[in-house]
């Protein structure tokens, strides 16, 4: 009895309200008295680790374990590029590019005429076109992902139609867009549309289907009506599922942006991509790669920050 | 005593990948009201079964199941139930939890204070009414344990069916019909 009671003291002193009532009930006397004993026994054990000399050069060492190999990484890569640079003599190397960027992001957000923009400007406008499809393609795929997921029957008429067309190409439906829409701008959001929507309601559609039968049988139990079940049980088990679906989804929206802004030109940083290559600026090119590759490394995080915030523990 | 739940020649089989399983055959059993019944067996025999027909989560194949003299058509607040794995709601807080069953019980009948006494006073019963604006995983197993049971009593159901410890209430004390 002692040595279960001996435990309790150190959760009571950091916390009082944590003391398990039922034990307190039963046992207040012989509480005090171990109260009073164990904290000589168990104080040391519990400010040890703080007392221990070299703390901070731990810390220091941890932060070095984490930035050290990222950083190897990235001259590494910076190495070969050089050395591929200085091999072929056509593709610029880090120093010309980096002039080159300074030059480019002095002034990001100039405008002289509609095919003559600054960077920043392309960017937002391929982030625009991204946005636009992107949120019609929730707006549909989201509340689509509920039905196919909730309804066996939905999911079993849908099925042979997305399994068809998901695997196409998003680019194969420019043409469809171009035709449908009459200009150039919004076919390209449209094959972000059609790229966006399927992660979109087959991730929903899972989340739903793995919403534990724990849960429904609560809603069941409760007696709570279809609304309610909703919005305090169904939405809020499948938003993660939902967030895996948004992030899918705009990692391939920012890839097939690129592509599909090249095909129908305008603004937007596909589109600069390639009015630099006919303009023979490669270095502009290397550095596009990189604004993009960051934007959708930015997006990425943002969403599993997201994620992060939503997922709830279980058990 | 009339009986307040009637189990008459309850049978239940499940249909498996290896042909149809029996896991009740003839179960009788009449529950008064106040009454205290425990099942005991070894695991697998069936318990959580007749629990699971008794909160109506599950239809039975035979037999007929009254409570009340009516039948048990589906899952109600008024057969409330302390499920096996606690099954609370990881995003809502204890308080939530507990309130999500008292609104939809009490809801149309009585005002925000009036509601959230309840829900404090069930937490207080099962002496958690310090944790209830934590989060289940915030908490422990036996406490998650608790607060299923504050859940289920604060319905104030006719008949509790407790998961590892079934009780039928409506009289003062709990009863207990164990699983």
């Amino acid at each position: 009895m002692s040595t279960v009671l001996a435990l309790k003291p150190v959760a009571a002193e950091k916390n009082p309200v944590a003391a398990d009532g039922a034990i307190r009930g039963h046992a207040a006397s012989a509480q005090v008295a171990v109260v009073l004993a164990v904290p000589a026994e168990i104080r040391p054990a519990v400010a040890a680790p703080e007392a221990r000399p070299g703390r901070g050069s731990e810390r220091l060492r941890d932060f070095l374990k984490a930035v050290i190999p990222p950083l190897l990484g990235l001259a590494l890569m910076t190495g070969l590029w050089s050395m591929v640079a200085t091999m072929t003599g056509n593709i610029p190397g880090p120093g010309k590019t980096w002039d080159a960027a300074r030059i480019l992001f002095a002034d990001p957000f100039y405008r002289n005429g509609p095919n003559d923009q600054g960077i920043g400007w392309n960017v937002l406008a391929s982030l625009q076109r991204v946005g636009i499809g992107f949120g019609f393609a929730a707006a549909i795929g989201i509340p689509m992902g509920f039905m196919l997921g909730r309804f066996s029957f939905m999911n079993r008429m849908f099925d042979p139609i997305i399994s068809l067309l998901r695997p196409v190409s998003p680019l194969a439906w420019l043409p469809i867009g171009l035709l449908v829409f009459k200009r150039a701008d919004p076919a390209a959001t449209w094959t972000i549309f059609i790229c966006s929507i399927w992660p979109m309601i087959l991730n929903t559609a899972q989340g739903v289907q793995r919403v534990p039968q724990d849960y429904l049988n609560v809603a069941r139990v409760l007696g709570l009506p279809e609304a309610k079940v909703i919005t305090k049980i169904l939405f809020p088990a499948v938003l993660p599922y939902m967030l895996t679906g948004i992030r899918l989804s705009i990692g391939t929206a920012w890839l097939v942006i690129v592509a599909a802004e090249m095909l129908t030109g305008g603004v937007g940083i596909g589109f600069w991509v390639w009015d630099e290559w006919n303009n023979l600026k490669v270095e502009h090119i290397v550095i596009a790669i990189f604004v993009i590759g960051i934007v959708g490394f930015a997006l990425e995080q943002m969403l599993l920050l997201l994620a992060r915030r939503f997922t709830y523990e279980n058990r | 005593m009339k009986p307040l739940v009637k189990i008459e020649n309850i049978g239940q089989t499940f249909n498996t990948k290896s042909g149809k399983f029996t896991a009740l055959r003839d179960i009788n059993l009449d529950i008064s009201q106040g009454e205290v019944v425990s099942l005991i067996g070894h695991s697998g025999c069936g318990k959580s079964t007749l629990l699971n027909l008794i909160a109506g989560l599950t239809l039975p194949t035979s037999g007929v199941l009254l409570c009340a003299d009516r039948e048990i058509p589906g899952p109600g607040p008024e057969r409330a139930v302390v499920f096996q794995n606690h099954s609370l709601l990881p995003w809502m807080t204890c308080f939530g939890n507990v309130m999500l069953g008292v609104e939809q019980v009490f809801g149309r009948k009585e005002g925000k204070v009036k509601l959230r006494a309840r829900v404090e006073a069930a937490l207080e019963m099962v002496h958690m009414a310090h944790a209830m604006h934590k989060y289940p995983h915030e908490i422990s197993g036996g406490m998650k344990q608790r607060i299923g049971i504050a859940r289920a009593f604060a319905m104030e159901p006719k008949n509790p069916v407790d998961g590892r410890a079934l009780r039928c209430t409506r009289c003062p004390d709990p009863r207990v019909l164990a699983g």
